[in-house]
């Protein structure tokens, strides 16, 4: 048990794609079933790409551990309040559904929904739950007047 | 001169080789760019231009080992501009290729097959 990856630093579009491209290694090596290793690269593309679009700056953290019934991803951004209270909504809603409720879901936004002015399909975090997170919260705390540092934190566990 | 649009792929891209001439256009790779309209708008435009010199028989081939949620957006609008063009009577067929039994893959391609019009076969290496 212990840290794949613990990354805390500036992010951009080339930084994104650095680090994907060393999750995608690391993760081969270290996690140890081939869904969980999609689930932790799927599912850190979408966290990584939601800090990017979403974030207030460019300073951005992941962390994913290997856990003894799986693994965690943790990727922290800076936001705005109501960006992050948005995100817990929408997060609650999503973990409430079933799998052929957020399929039905994932399958709408697909084919309807816009491309948001950011570049977001508005799919990234239907797509970790349906990816088949057991656990997915958003935390937050104040970093700076009206800046918070956002955290969203998903578990994927073994399959027995 | 023949008429293709190619580019190598990247991070963060995938290689795109597309021929009017060879029988095969094939996306192959990586797909997670932040602006990924940007990325697959000029190859839906090449697509629209050189419909009328793309040959019959042609394979629209798609291989991708990891894509984000926008590129998967973006590939969605690709696949439908040829699958539009199918439809009204173009002779080319869509292939989505998962590699190694991968079910997100697969899944992706089962999502985008219940979206079009035109049959897309769903084939594993």
């Amino acid at each position: 048990m212990g840290n794949i990856l613990n990354y805390s630093g500036i992010n951009n579009e080339s930084i994104n794609a650095n680090l994907l491209s060393l999750i995608q290694e690391l993760s081969k090596n270290s996690v140890p079933s081939k869904t969980m290793v999609k689930q932790t690269i799927m599912s850190s593309i979408e966290l990584l790409d939601n800090a990017l679009r979403h974030g207030v700056s460019q300073d951005i953290s992941i962390k994913l551990e290997l856990l003894a019934d799986g693994v965690q991803i943790t990727v922290c951004n800076d936001a705005k309040l109501p960006d992050i209270l948005r995100l817990q909504e929408i997060v609650r809603g999503l973990l409430r559904m079933t799998k052929p409720e957020l399929n039905a879901l994932y399958l709408s936004k697909l084919k309807e929904g816009v491309m948001s002015e950011k570049g977001g399909a508005g799919l990234g975090i239907i797509q970790v739950i349906k990816n088949g997170a057991k656990h997915f919260s958003v935390t937050y705390e104040n970093k700076l007047e009206d800046v918070f540092r956002c955290c969203c934190i998903v578990n994927f566990e073994k399959i027995a | 001169m023949e008429k293709k649009y190619q580019v190598q792929g990247t991070a963060s891209t995938p290689t795109v080789d597309y021929h009017v001439s060879s029988g095969l256009c094939t996306i192959v790779g990586v797909s997670t760019p932040v602006d990924s309209m940007d990325f697959y708008h000029p190859i839906i435009q090449w697509v629209v231009d050189a419909q009328n010199e793309i040959v019959t028989g042609t394979k629209f081939e798609f291989q991708l080992n990891y894509f984000n949620s926008s590129s998967m957006k973006a590939l969605l609008w690709l696949i439908q501009q040829i699958s539009d063009l199918i439809q009204e009577g173009k002779q080319w067929h869509l292939v989505w290729v998962v590699l190694e039994d991968d079910e997100f893959m697969l899944e992706g391609g089962e999502a985008i097959q219940t979206l079009i019009d035109s049959p897309m076969e769903i084939v594993s290496r």
